[in-house]
């Protein structure tokens, strides 16, 4: 037996031993789970294009057809195969949910870091704005920011982003203002650091783990308010391949007892929203173990 | 709270790239139209003089007219109140019943099979989105069994004759009026099982951990050791100290329960605020949109100080 073999046996076993250590407990199994259904969706949308067998966009068939060889999942009533439209939903779900999440993290992110910092005043006021913002409906917020700007990608990105800035402001000061009174802060502070160098490679990495989780449950919860808002008709302008607007069309038809424009998008969207908190959740435990729900 | 709340609404409606004008009237409006209708909404004025003006307003209980019906908006907030309240009600009550029973089950049976059932059913329910759990619903009970009606409060005909609360359910004992009660429970079933059942979900979850908490805690393990049964501890001692972090979660939740009652009136055609809202936002109704969004904001501050003030009754220690 010559030495490579050697190696990948060796290697082979430790990435057995972490994978049991992985599955020892059920939030490692929950993450693990999590992260293989993204990278499923992930495929899914980057490879749209060779996954769906039709335009999505243009009429494939007869209008109204049930679940067939031909089209899986049906058509609907403008005879688009639904199939092919809930391959191309991927990429804008991804898109507004990774943009939104994106805004939120790039505005809450920064100024709890410096809100949770300075203290005082400043941190009365904007938390107190902050925590309105969060006690609103999020929904109905977005729904109102949507009303206001009208359809697009961006706007409707952004009208979930206005959502979830209190999330991260809240988790970032609230562990910035523990962080601050720290040793190491206070020598960084004594051998005369500029308050940027502080902020920047003392508390960030400190509060780093806890902004990972949170961008992970946004995810999640944009995904949910996106498709809220496309089916309330607020969403991306059809006929864009979209979940929300497809469930909503498909309710039109429910009557009829054309199940298959319902059940299908939605089980996309319960799918990838369950990924991405069961990531979320196994990554919380991982990162803060005592905060598990243990007894 | 209030105040920052109402601030924050006009925030967004008024200064916020977005002009309710263009959103009104379509970008390809004439000027003078926009101008007329500026004027008309009082958005001609500085901004600080519109503030002013928004929130003496609001203190009036004067929210504009519509301009779709031309009726005042607060009137057709108030016709359409009790639908949501009655909406709500009902679905907090199953996702409480749901989320005590499941959860205080699930907290005492830890790490067995009732245990990892309520954990699954809390993320996966948590995962769907209420709009589509309400049409799988109306597909299943509605159209395969035709057992429930699927959108609507009540039958044609079958409303209560004197509507003291608005509340149909409540009018109708009043009234006497079985047919009418019956008929609305019916219409009631689908809509809050579907409300109720989704913010059931993080229920479950608060009530598991809560009561896993206190069941670890000095008292219970005292009353175990003096020989109480099992069940006692667990409704008497651990459930009863953890109601009140609950009941706080609880308060928090109920802004998730409001956007969902948006979904849930919108898929059952169910005439509340939520419905009220999306359907002003089609006809691009400026001053209905913006009553509806205050009505909302003032029934979070409502609840929370409701929270606070049950929180208070239950628990000894806190006094204001």
């Amino acid at each position: 037996m010559d030495g490579s073999s050697g190696e990948i046996l060796m290697i082979s076993k430790e990435i057995r031993k972490g994978l049991r250590g992985l599955f020892k407990d059920s939030s490692g199994l929950m993450a693990v789970i999590g992260f293989l259904i993204l990278i499923f969706y992930v495929v899914v949308a980057i490879f749209a294009p060779f996954i769906s067998p039709y335009n999505p966009t243009q009429p494939s068939g007869p209008s109204l057809l049930p679940p067939t060889v031909s089209h899986i999942m049906g058509t609907d009533n403008l005879g688009y195969d639904i199939f092919s439209r809930l391959v191309w939903g991927t990429r804008m779900a991804f898109a507004i949910a990774l943009i939104a999440t994106a805004i939120a993290a790039v505005v809450g992110i920064p100024v709890g870091l410096l809100v949770g910092y300075i203290g005082g005043k400043t941190d009365r006021v904007v938390t107190m704005i902050m925590d309105s913002v969060y006690a609103f409906p999020g929904l109905i917020l977005a729904i109102a920011i949507a009303a206001m700007l009208g359809p697009g990608l961006l706007n409707i990105a952004f009208s979930i982003a206005v959502v979830y800035i209190p999330t991260y402001y809240r988790v970032i000061r609230s562990q910035v203002s523990t962080v601050k009174s720290e040793l190491y802060v206070d020598g960084a502070r004594a051998i005369g650091a500029k308050t940027s160098t502080i902020i920047g490679s003392y508390v960030f990495p400190n509060v780093l783990p806890s902004t990972i989780v949170i961008f992970s449950m946004n995810l999640a919860d944009s995904i949910m308010t996106e498709a809220g808002l496309s089916f309330l008709g607020l969403g991306i302008a059809p006929p864009t391949p979209d979940w929300g607007y497809d469930l909503a069309k498909g309710q039109q038809f429910i009557l009829n007892n054309d199940w298959w424009m319902v059940l299908f998008p939605g089980l996309a969207i319960i799918t990838i929203v369950l990924g991405f908190s069961m990531f979320a959740e196994g990554l919380d435990e991982y990162f803060n173990p005592n905060i598990g729900e243990k007894r | 709270m209030i105040f920052i709340l109402l601030t924050v609404v006009f925030v967004i409606l008024r200064i916020l790239p977005g002009n309710p004008v263009t959103a009104m009237l379509g970008p390809k409006a004439p000027p003078e139209v926009v101008k007329s209708m500026e004027a008309q909404l009082g958005l001609d004025k500085p901004i600080i003089v519109q503030f002013g003006d928004y929130i003496a307003n609001i203190l009036r209980g004067n929210f504009g007219n519509s301009t779709v019906t031309t009726l005042p908006v607060i009137q057709e907030l108030e016709d359409r109140f009790p639908a949501t309240l009655e909406l709500t009600i009902f679905s907090m009550i199953i996702a409480v019943v749901i989320g005590i029973f499941f959860g205080s089950f699930a907290a005492s049976h830890y790490g067995r099979a009732i245990d990892v059932t309520a954990r699954i059913y809390s993320i996966f329910v948590y995962s769907m989105p209420v709009f589509w759990f309400g049409i799988m619903l109306q597909l299943v009970f509605g159209v395969w069994l035709k057992v429930l009606p699927v959108s609507g409060r009540a039958s044609p005909f079958m409303t209560p004759n004197n509507l003291y609360t608005g509340l149909y359910t409540l009018d109708a004992i009043l009234n006497g009026q079985w047919d009418v009660l019956y008929d609305a429970i019916l219409h009631l079933i689908l809509p809050s099982v579907t409300l109720g059942v989704v913010i059931s979900s993080i229920f479950v979850r608060m009530v598991r951990s809560n009561v896993l908490l206190s069941l670890s805690s000095q008292y219970v393990i005292s009353a175990r050791s003096r020989g109480v049964k099992e069940r006692k501890i667990l409704y008497s001692h651990a459930l009863k100290n953890a109601m009140i972090p609950i009941l706080t979660i609880m308060g928090l939740q109920f802004a998730l329960l409001l956007g969902g009652a948006v979904l849930t009136e919108t898929t059952f055609s169910w005439p509340g605020i939520g419905s009220y809202l999306v359907e002003r936002i089609r006809y691009r109704d400026f001053p209905a949109i913006q009553g509806a969004v205050v009505f909302f904001a003032l029934f979070v501050v409502a609840v929370s100080i409701l929270i606070d003030i049950i929180n208070a009754w239950m628990d000894p220690r806190v006094r204001y």
